[in-house]
């Protein structure tokens, strides 16, 4: 068998000429000019909106968690914490992979356990070692909703030292999230507490 | 040949690869089009689009190997735009010799330069295909990709790409070229 003559066509690929130096010199400058005229700054991609879809965001860092099962865990969010889901992988074996929802504005992602990956969850582990901390523009309001919606809430809404009104719960999932919203001044003094800041 | 972003950004990577980058992309134009004044045109093209990127922030890395990539869609774009002007000089009839063509077999050493004659006298879109597949060296799957058709279609433009450069070829021998 010989070879196809057609792959001796590759040596054409080689360059034939160089280009001429008055064309390098030419194209040099209006590429210089053209980048010269770039902004300074690094403007953010992302544009502010008043869509519900889009983050409002723009962490490097976001919150995967782990819940179980993740389908519920999915409408359960929706409904007490006006979660807006944006995407959501179905494993054929009906696990959810990966799914991503916006909760005030954030990204949150989200999958089913995956105890071979070693990807379990708060009822697996009897606890969680993790806060999700979100800011709301009406704290006590989500503290009735999420009532309402069977959250375990050991104490109501409460004005605190660090200028924020506050609450903890455990949702029926077993994940435990902060929510607040601002209220006034941080303290400069909280009892029993050393504050340390960064310069 | 990758060059990595430097502190300054990609910007300044641009320009400080733009000497040796000329070369390659403008080399890797002239080869395949064969027309000084359209690699200069394709080239400043290649530039003006990298720098456009730049601007918009949608390039990660800033490469000789990816401005050789704008080249090829540029390269691509610019064979679209001469089928067309083909296509309204004459309608180019399907030659029904094609589905045979591939079973006559053909060993020949290629002579280089009735070779790059015969590449350039053929029909925009052949002479694409077999440069994507030939030249670039790309898989029928990356090439149907580029020129933005299904691979089962590129199969058979490839077939008949194949079939018109021998023909060219062969009777470009015959007239002692």
């Amino acid at each position: 068998m010989s070879t196809d003559p057609f792959e001796q066509l590759q040596q054409l690929a080689d360059p034939l000429a160089p280009p001429e130096a008055r064309f390098v010199a030419r194209l040099r400058q209006r590429v210089a000019d053209a980048l010269t005229e770039l902004p300074t700054v690094d403007l953010p991609e992302r544009s502010t909106t008043v869509s519900t879809t889009t983050p409002t965001t723009t962490s490097t860092i976001t919150p995967y968690i782990c819940v179980s099962p993740a389908i519920e865990a999915l409408a359960w969010y929706r409904d007490a914490l006006g979660a807006v889901e944006t995407i959501r992988y179905t494993g054929d074996d009906g696990r959810v992979g990966h799914a991503e929802m916006l909760i005030a504005g954030a990204n949150v992602m989200l999958s089913d356990e995956y105890p071979e990956l070693e990807v379990v969850s708060p009822t697996t582990l009897g606890g969680t070692p993790m806060t999700l901390h979100v800011e709301v523009p009406d704290v006590d309001a989500v503290y009735e909703r999420v009532v309402a919606a069977g959250a375990r809430v050991p104490a109501p809404p409460k004005d605190e030292a660090y200028g924020a009104r506050s609450f903890t719960m455990i949702d029926p999932f077993g994940h435990r999230w902060m929510i607040q919203t601002p209220s006034g001044e941080m303290q400069d003094h909280v009892e029993g507490y050393t504050i340390t800041r960064a310069e | 040949m990758g060059v990595p972003i430097t502190a300054e950004g990609p910007a300044t990577t641009l320009l400080s690869l733009y000497d040796g980058a000329v070369v390659e992309v403008h080399g890797y134009l002239f080869a395949r089009c064969r027309n000084r004044e359209t690699t200069e045109e394709l080239t400043a093209e290649v530039f003006m689009a990298a720098v456009d990127s730049i601007r918009r922030s949608t390039v990660a890395e800033v490469t000789t190997a990816w401005l050789i990539g704008i080249a090829r869609h540029k390269l691509v774009d610019h064979w679209r735009r001469a089928e067309r002007e083909q296509r309204r000089l004459h309608a180019v009839a399907d030659d029904p010799t094609v589905d045979k063509a591939e079973v006559d077999p053909w060993d020949v050493q290629l002579d280089v330069l009735a070779a790059r004659d015969a590449l350039e006298q053929l029909d925009a879109k052949h002479r694409a295909v077999l440069t994507l597949r030939y030249l670039d060296g790309l898989s029928v799957r990356e090439v149907a990709a580029v020129l933005e058709r299904s691979v089962h279609a590129t199969e058979t433009l490839l077939v008949r790409a194949r079939r018109a450069f021998r023909d060219t070829y062969e009777s470009g021998e015959g007239r002692g070229a």
